[in-house]
């Protein structure tokens, strides 16, 4: 069944597009790649697209044959009909939900810029936005990888992230509003990650960052496949005072299950919750939460940069 | 008193002396207990009898007038957001 909140008629009529929709591709418009080490297969029906993933993908990433376990994605262009709808839609809210289709449930999942659908057993997706790298592709991959990321001790978050001269990595978590643009501004000469979006895996109690390469004002200024051990964690609070504060155990579990990226709550299994609360937990035992209270000033980073 | 357990589809933890909840499935929410409520939630989880929970915490705090009808409010309030549910 459809959410409530899908009342919005552009979002239903995206969803009908895509239920409408024949994916064929052909040859030459298909590319194989690891992106933060999920396996995929993307075709497409816009050969344009193949040369613009290349570019952007890490080397390393782009494969020559097929992966195993790999997920397969099939993209289309909206048409030109319905295309400026993925430009009026208001809220940048992801609406995701199960439905049946075709004969078998699967996940549908519908934002501004992107509209698809998850055939779970057949491991694919079918989806439509525009071509180019921008907010749909962006968007589209950070719901796809978000929820499979948690199986590799990965998080996507919704993340700042900055890298010193000795390449060190600081981390600025928070809500929309709360400052990460700012501090990726005033973090110059610093290597920007991304300013919205970063990934984080832990291993050997080490937390390291890589730009997510899923979205942001800022383009990454780092490859994607190169990572950072992380120097700092913190949650932005804007304040009259610059101070850095410990919180609690309880407070940076909660902060860092908020700070993940497009995880779909609501049709999360029991076992899916439990990977996102070990999760938390494992990035918090690599690196306590800290809350960073600052008062929109360059000056923070010398708080930030003291040993 | 009813009986409760836990209801199955919610993930939970004990974080330094307090439960957090997290029911995405049923209520998209977290919740955070207090030390009391993490100390009823945490007795409910090991098959407890609500009368013996009662029955501790009265013996554990000075019996103040409301304390009764409050384990029962919290109990109560629980029970509503289907992260306990009733046991016989």
């Amino acid at each position: 069944m459809e959410p409530r909140s899908l009342q919005n008629t552009l979002q239903k009529s995206k969803i009908e597009f895509l239920k409408k929709s024949t994916f064929k591709c052909g040859k030459g418009e298909s590319l194989i790649f690891s992106f933060h080490g999920i396996p995929i297969s993307f075709h497409t029906s816009v050969p344009s697209l193949i040369s613009l993933l290349k570019e952007y993908l890490p080397d390393a990433w782009v494969k020559n044959k097929s992966l195993s376990h790999s997920y397969k994605i099939f993209h289309q262009s909206p048409a030109q009909e319905i295309a400026q709808k993925f430009d009026n839609e208001s809220s940048s809210d992801v609406f995701h939900f199960k439905n049946s289709f075709k004969g078998c449930e699967q996940i549908f999942a519908v934002q501004r810029d992107f509209v698809a659908t998850l055939n779970t057993q057949e491991r694919c997706y079918y989806c439509h936005f525009e071509p180019i790298i921008d907010d749909g592709l962006h968007n589209f991959f950070r719901w796809m990888l978000s929820p499979l990321l948690l199986d590799l001790s990965k998080a996507m978050l919704h993340a700042a992230a900055l890298i010193n001269e000795k390449e060190e990595a600081f981390l600025f978590l928070g809500p929309s509003g709360a400052g990460k643009t700012t501090m990726t501004e005033m973090g110059s000469p610093r290597l920007v990650l991304s300013d919205d979006m970063n990934l984080v895996s832990f291993e050997n109690d080490k937390l390291f960052v890589s730009a997510g390469g899923v979205g942001g004002l800022y383009k990454p200024q780092v490859a994607l496949d190169r990572k950072f051990e992380v120097k700092n964690l913190f949650w932005l609070n804007q304040a009259k005072e610059n101070s850095i504060v410990e919180l609690s155990p309880l407070q940076q579990v909660q902060f860092m299950l908020s700070s993940f990226a497009n995880l779909p709550w609501k049709n999360f299994s029991k076992d899916e919750q439990e990977k996102a609360f070990n999760s938390a937990q494992a990035i918090i035992n690599c690196m306590p939460l800290k809350q960073l209270n600052f008062t929109k000033e360059a000056s923070i980073w010398n708080l930030i940069d003291s040993p | 008193m009813e009986n409760y357990t836990i209801n199955e589809l919610i993930s939970w933890r004990l974080i330094d002396g307090q439960i957090l909840i997290l029911d995405s499935h049923l209520n998209e929410s977290a919740h955070e207990l207090n030390e009391v409520g993490s100390y009823i939630f945490s007795s409910i989880s090991e098959g407890k009898k609500t009368s013996d929970i009662r029955d501790e915490l009265i013996a554990h705090y000075p019996k103040g007038p409301s304390l009764e009808e409050d384990i029962q409010s919290f109990l109560n309030k629980l029970k509503e957001l289907q992260l306990i549910i009733p046991s016989n």
